[in-house]
């Protein structure tokens, strides 16, 4: 039984120092709504010319307890237009976290120049960034049942959070909403 | 069955060392049983450093083996706040196996030190394992409900150990397990 879906597509985050690239804060405290993270991944968004090359690092965390300041909200699609409900969330990209206890889960290193998909016979890595396969950076218990996915419990917040600056990103978080 | 509890032990910058333990396991419960579900690796190097290759061990040890040596200790991070704490469970990093059998080697692999710099012309290998779907170096069992994963009873231990004598690169090494009764 398949259980509401959501995708925050967070298209065109220009990846300044230390911000917040795509989250999730479960901001239910009647315990209604527990949200699963199944899937997140970057897609390298930079097509234009000219921009300044660099390795930028970004970290996939949680929080515990921690509140979000100005995010810029950004609603999360659903996979069936019947789930409307999303106010047991807040979603969306930049502002400021306060306080919190962090964990970090995954860490990698991102390319954010263009990828200008040229026609010379080789292929740079912000180019390969394109492809989503090779973008995604979590999928733990995505086709398997015995393994749990990232589990956001009311006051626990997820995100994407890059420390050094770079250039323009796509991020995607593939999540239900279930109520336990 | 639903989904089990589930941890992910994450060794940040790890810089490897001839016979080094990078990242691992011990069980020393009786009543818990760790089954590793999904071992990977990825390049954090990104200052210019020599490229070399090291060489990647995915290893068991079993039998009553001890974690000796002084492990430095890293806490895996649980998947949900909620799960049970783990129970007499070692993770980290250094240290090296005393007394027990082993090591059954299951995965072996040829890793670059180098940095990845991800220049705009050809990618390099370095690039490559930035990425974090292609530095999956074990995953038994993981997505085939008719593979067994890697089990580690009481008194058994598993690494990720590198052997060559290599003094550079940074990496991170992640472990993805469940914890059950037994």
């Amino acid at each position: 039984m398949s259980i509401n879906m959501w995708t925050l597509n967070i298209t065109g985050h220009l990846l300044t120092s230390a911000s917040i690239v795509a989250g999730i804060l479960n901001r239910d405290y009647t315990n209604s709504h527990v949200f699963r993270i199944w899937r997140v991944g970057l897609i390298n968004a930079q097509t234009g010319g000219g921009i300044s090359t660099s390795a930028i690092s970004i970290q996939l965390e949680r929080y515990v307890g921690a509140s979000w300041r100005n995010p810029t909200v950004i609603g999360p699609i659903s996979v069936d237009t019947k789930d409307t409900d999303t106010s047991a969330l807040i979603s969306g990209h930049g502002g400021t976290r306060v306080d919190g206890t962090q964990s970090v889960f995954r860490r990698i290193t991102w390319f954010s120049t263009c990828a200008s998909h040229s026609s010379t016979p080789y292929a740079a890595a912000k180019d390969w960034e394109t492809f989503i396969p090779l973008g995604i950076l979590w999928d733990s218990g995505f086709n398997d049942a015995n393994v749990q996915p990232l589990t956001v419990r009311p006051g626990e917040m997820y995100d994407l959070y890059q420390t050094t600056a770079g250039q323009i990103v796509d991020a995607w978080i593939e999540f239900t909403d279930e109520t336990s | 069955m639903g989904a089990v509890n589930t941890w992910t032990l994450l060794v940040p910058d790890m810089i490897p060392a001839v016979t080094k333990v990078m990242a691992g396991i011990h069980n020393g419960s009786a009543a818990r049983n760790i089954r590793i579900r999904r071992v990977g690796i990825i390049n954090a190097q990104i200052v210019l450093v020599s490229n070399v290759a090291c060489l990647l061990d995915v290893r068991h040890y079993y039998n009553a083996v001890v974690w000796g040596g002084g492990p430095t200790a890293v806490t895996p991070i649980a998947h949900d706040t909620g799960n049970v704490a783990l129970d007499t469970v070692t993770a980290g990093y250094g240290g090296a196996a005393v007394g027990g059998l082993g090591p059954n080697i299951f995965r072996r692999t040829c890793w670059p030190t180098g940095e990845a710099l991800k220049g705009i012309t050809a990618v390099r290998e370095a690039d490559w394992c930035t990425m974090v779907p292609l530095g999956i170096m074990f995953d038994p069992g993981y997505a085939d409900a008719n593979e067994q994963p890697l089990l580690l009873k009481n008194g058994e231990l598993m690494f990720v150990y590198n052997t060559p004598n290599v003094a550079f690169g940074l990496m991170d090494i992640w472990i993805e397990f469940t914890d059950e009764a037994v």
